[in-house]
């Protein structure tokens, strides 16, 4: 093998392992996207401080973040 | 006939009795060390590298004195000592050797590096256009690949030609790693032209995209509230299976491999306290020791050998080929997109994390001070280390089998 086809074959190599982490990624984007998931599938913790906060601030705007997130916990469920 | 008195001044006395030719070097080698010192105060060159090693470069120079067996020599390290005994000699007389051995021939270093950097790396562009990174970044090593015939035709070994292509790759660790495993003895000219190199993208990339890029495709306005938001989830899943599947692809390259994504999957655990401890103390330790010992090894007694200079203009071809691969490709990108990509974001693809994006991102905003394309520079620039690292890797475990 000359010095020109190892160029041509280190870069032929390096291109289809640089194409296939990009499909890697594109497969990754796609099974973990957020907003191709079913509700349910969503990290729960999550989805339920975010409505705990935004109930409880509905609620009591004025109380303390200990007291909206009992407060909440109470309306929530 | 030298007065009794200077040989008590032994640093003096060597540069009276060693040859003219090496007295002179010696002498360039520390003003060179006191111009990069200079050059990295004034910030015209990366201060975090070349301040430490500009400052050892110019005292290991200064420092050079007889030692057993008249031989000269210096108490900062010994890169030759190669058997048991020697090592163990070396590391009780001269006082960088412990980090000498324990993370420069191996490659620890590198690792090191490579963890911090990985700490400080944003995935989110190359994640939402994984396609456009990749392609951008394959496109900018051509000075990675076209330097290697380049350098063998010039007379260098396969394996010597392949560590100083991979300069053009721009990223220090990998060429420290590519240069350890295959031409250990060119370690230090290599890494040496390869870090002063990095540090002058700062300095020669701007005049290349000016000169290449007409003035209203630099400024071609992109808008980084269009790029959507990437979830810690997404970057951390890519950052496992990547790791995984590149180290099953090239085991010779899992130590590089596993220190990059090692510090991308710990800032996006969000582990605060290893986030900090990668980027403010390994670091910034490595980087300092990592300085401070190249300059030691710029000693005129470990430096003889002259194609050094050769190495000097090989290094820059294979800098300026990849920024012109990266460019071609920004261009057309900018053509492809109906003049919606910024072709600057082509250079970022070299990587040097994450100058040459900042680069980009200035040279745009002198064209049209609107135009912010640093988050999307960040793209091709992470594609880029990753590139590099697959060729880094691809020539590790290739070249030994020819």
């Amino acid at each position: 093998m000359d010095i020109l086809q190892v160029a041509a074959t280190v870069y032929l190599i390096a291109l289809i392992i640089s194409l296939l982490v990009a499909v890697i990624v594109v497969v990754i984007r796609t099974l973990t996207s957020e907003k191709k998931q079913p509700a349910g599938e969503h990290d729960l913790e999550v989805v339920i401080a975010a409505s705990l906060a935004a109930y409880a601030s509905e609620v009591k705007p004025s109380l303390s973040v200990e007291e909206r997130t009992t407060e909440g916990k109470v309306g929530f469920w | 006939m030298l007065p009794p008195i200077v040989n008590i001044f032994q640093g003096l006395l060597t540069f009276f009795t060693m040859e003219p030719l090496m007295a002179i070097l010696r002498l360039i080698l520390i003003l060179l060390g006191i111009l990069l010192l200079y050059l990295g105060y004034r910030n015209v060159l990366e201060p975090l590298i070349m301040v430490p090693m500009g400052l050892s470069m110019a005292v290991v120079n200064a420092a050079i004195m007889l030692m057993a067996a008249q031989k000269y020599g210096t108490l900062f390290l010994d890169p030759f000592a190669g058997s048991v005994t020697e090592v163990v000699d070396a590391l009780q007389i001269y006082f960088l050797q412990p980090i000498y051995t324990l993370t420069f021939t191996n490659g620890l270093i590198a690792c090191l590096v490579f963890a911090g950097i990985g700490v400080l790396t944003d995935l989110d562009f190359f994640i939402v256009r994984p396609g456009l990174s990749m392609l951008l970044a394959i496109a900018a090593e051509l000075g990675t690949i076209a330097t290697l015939p380049i350098a063998y035709f010039l007379g260098f070994s396969l394996r010597e030609s392949a560590s100083i292509a991979i300069v053009g790759g721009a990223d220090g660790p990998m060429v420290l790693f590519t240069t350890l495993m295959l031409a250990r003895n060119l370690f230090v000219p290599i890494t040496i032209v390869a870090y002063v190199y990095l540090s002058i993208t700062y300095a020669v990339y701007p005049y290349l995209m000016k000169a290449l890029i007409p003035r209203h495709m630099r400024g071609t306005f992109m808008d980084p509230h269009e790029i959507p938001s990437v979830s810690s989830r997404e970057k951390f899943a890519f950052s496992v299976v990547a790791c995984i599947l590149l180290s099953l692809l090239f085991p010779v390259a899992a130590p590089l491999f596993v220190s990059f994504f090692l510090g991308v999957i710990v800032k996006e655990a969000k582990i605060t306290r290893y986030q900090k401890f990668f980027d403010e103390v390994l670091l910034t330790g490595s980087t300092l020791f990592l300085g401070f010992v190249l300059g030691a090894l710029l000693s005129v007694n470990v430096i003889l050998d002259m194609r050094i200079f050769l190495i000097l203009i090989l290094g820059m071809v294979a800098l300026l080929l990849s920024g012109l691969g990266g460019l071609a490709a920004g261009v057309a990108a900018y053509y492809l997109s109906h003049k919606k990509i910024n072709p600057l974001i082509g250079i970022a693809a070299v990587s040097c994390v994450p100058t040459t994006a900042k680069v980009a991102q200035k040279v745009a905003q002198e064209a049209n001070p609107e135009t912010i394309i640093l988050p999307f520079a960040m793209g091709p620039n992470v594609a880029g280390v990753i590139t590099t690292a697959i060729i880094c890797a691809i020539y590790v475990t290739l070249l030994p089998l020819l």
